[in-house]
């Protein structure tokens, strides 16, 4: 018994065979999972796979069909309020007052939260950082600004947890290292980040853990390392001339080499693992160009679990 | 530990949030106090000059019962028949209305319901603060209807009293207070705000056709009493109807009560 309510208490998020369903559209169907305190999770899926009815579930906007879920140790749907004082959260479309500025809309929610002034300078920290602008009316701002005043509103109460949807979107390339360098921090000081993504680059790159979600079921949980490890590239490389058959078909026969085609001076193929073998054969020729490329989320998911998730 | 906390929160949230929301409404609600006391000023300007224009003997009797219309040698009587009996029972709701067709169902479909309610505040709290808010508003807009007259016609002086002008101002309040209601009530249940706004608003013109009716046709003059208008009553001329207005408040009061579980018993989409 107390080695369970220890168990319980090291998890941020517990759900017990969580369901969603919207009448004849999928939702989420008994989605059974745990975040430990602490750790960074990194909730993946295509679009429409259910990352975002599960994290509204969550976040007590949606009422469960069936199952039940546990934030914080307490139940969704019956300490909403009280969860919601300990969490900070960023929907993946939202929409913030026209009219205010970043920051007259910061003092509000801290006036919500009656985290004072503390949290403001906290805001002004992360808004230096991510190079929002909190002085000009909503209205003003570019979508990727306004999703910086929305990753602050966020994060800037210092919360026990943190849920974010999509939190990257609209971000530029070197504001997304940086908000993924925030959650690393936060999570360094002990709070807990579960984020949703569609994105495997940015998971692998900050997430402890990777939760899978396809069609409303959770596929998997992995280390992220093990997921990477099994990705492949499209990889299309294309020569000076055409290049003599042993080297094409020791290109062929490397390792998680797959779908290889060979045309004129061009090889396309996918390959997973390591390519430093290919790159060593490939050097002996000239090579005009070289193209490797992450294939989208949803043919890697089609690619590691098939059509059937078990 | 977690009541204390519950506690704490239900304490702190409301007012941040209603100051929030009369803060975000305030020049709506100018614009309104700048137009109705301009139309108001304007309808008591031009009495004088239609108080001896139009013969009422040649309008029918049920007609003139329909619209109050007795005598407009008086200027309550002009007043009773056409700002007070046609113009500002059709009209004013609409403040309400569109502001409170918002609170949930406006919000849901402009993705603001999601980042506020990120925050700890219990959902009972935007529905109490935005209808406080609205029906403080609307008082200080029936009293300021209340003193336009009274100031316009005593500026031209016309034989109107204070008392008579402040309680045809704030006879209103019951009425535009209840429609808001009704808003709300449809905000908490629909996730379009243009139904939340288009229904309550053709109620305000069904109730008010019911009403008219229910006095031309004195066969089914029953039909008044489904009809929030006849609550309204004429306090320009009779005084305030308080049998009429506590119906009212009491509707409008259930019509809160019924968006607080709706809105609580809700999902929240994106």
């Amino acid at each position: 018994m107390a080695a369970a309510q220890k168990h319980a208490s090291s998890l941020a998020i517990q759900t017990f065979d969580l369901t969603k369903t919207y009448g004849a559209r999928r939702g989420i169907h008994n989605v059974n999972l745990t975040v430990a305190r602490g750790e960074i999770f990194g909730f993946l899926g295509p679009n429409g796979a259910g990352k975002s009815t599960t994290l509204r579930t969550l976040l007590g906007y949606l009422k469960p069909t069936s199952g039940r879920a546990e934030v914080l140790g307490l139940d969704v749907r019956s300490h909403s309020v009280a969860i919601h004082r300990r969490l900070g959260n960023l929907p993946s479309e939202f929409s913030l007052e026209d009219r205010m500025t970043g920051f007259q809309l910061l003092r509000f929610y801290a006036d919500l939260r009656g985290s004072g002034t503390v949290s403001l300078g906290r805001a002004r920290e992360l808004a230096k950082r991510l190079d929002a602008n909190l002085d000009t009316p909503m209205r003003r701002l570019s979508r990727g600004n306004k999703q910086k005043i929305g990753v602050i509103q966020a994060l800037f109460h210092d919360p026990e947890l943190i849920i974010l949807d999509e939190p990257t979107n609209g971000l530029d390339p070197l504001m997304q290292g940086e908000f993924l360098s925030i959650l690393q921090e936060a999570r360094d000081r002990g709070q807990t980040v579960f984020f949703s993504s569609h994105v495997l680059s940015e998971v692998e790159r900050v997430a402890d853990r990777v939760g899978i979600i396809r069609d409303g079921e959770l596929v998997a949980v992995e280390d992220p390392n093990a997921l990477t490890g099994r990705a492949y590239r499209h990889v299309r490389i294309k020569f000076e001339g055409p290049i003599d058959s042993s080297s094409v078909q020791r290109i062929a026969s490397l390792p998680g080499v797959d779908r290889f085609e060979h045309h004129d001076s061009t090889l396309t193929f996918t390959i997973g693992g390591s390519m430093n073998e290919l790159i060593q054969i490939a050097s002996q020729h000239h090579v005009r160009s070289l193209d490797a490329v992450r294939p989208p989320l949803d043919e890697l998911f089609l690619a590691y679990y098939g059509d059937d998730p078990e | 530990m977690i009541r204390d906390v519950r506690e704490i929160s239900t304490r702190s949230t409301l007012l941040p949030y209603t100051r929030f929301q009369y803060v975000a409404h305030r020049k709506t609600a100018m614009l309104w106090a700048i137009g109705l006391t301009i139309y108001c000023g304007l309808i008591v300007a031009i009495y004088p000059s239609v108080s001896d224009a139009i013969d009422i003997s040649l309008i029918p009797d049920n007609l003139r019962a329909a619209f109050n219309i007795n005598d407009f040698t008086q200027l309550a009587s002009f007043l009773s028949s056409e700002l007070f009996g046609v113009i500002l029972p059709l009209i004013l709701p609409f403040f309400g209305i569109i502001i409170l067709s918002n609170v949930v169902a406006g919000a849901e479909e402009r993705g603001r319901l999601d980042v506020l309610l990120g925050n700890p505040i219990p959902r009972f709290h935007l529905i109490v603060g935005s209808f406080a808010v609205v029906a403080t508003y609307l008082l200080a807009l029936t009293g300021i209807v209340g003193g336009v007259v009274w100031l316009m016609a005593n500026g031209l002086d016309l034989d109107l009293t204070a008392r008579q002008a402040f309680r045809a101002g704030f006879a209103l309040w019951p009425l535009t207070l209840a429609f808001g209601a009704l808003s709300l009530a449809m905000s908490s249940v629909v996730r379009q705000r243009a139904v939340a706004l288009g229904v309550p608003a053709a109620v305000v013109f069904l109730m008010y056709l019911v009403n008219v009716i229910g006095k031309l046709a004195p066969t089914v003059s029953g039909v008044r009493f489904a009809s929030a208008h006849h609550y309204y009553g004429s306090a320009i001329t009779e005084g305030i109807w308080w049998i009429g207005a506590v119906v009212l408040v009491g509707a409008g009061g259930a019509h809160v009560i019924f968006a607080v579980i709706a809105f609580n018993r809700r999902d929240i989409h994106a």
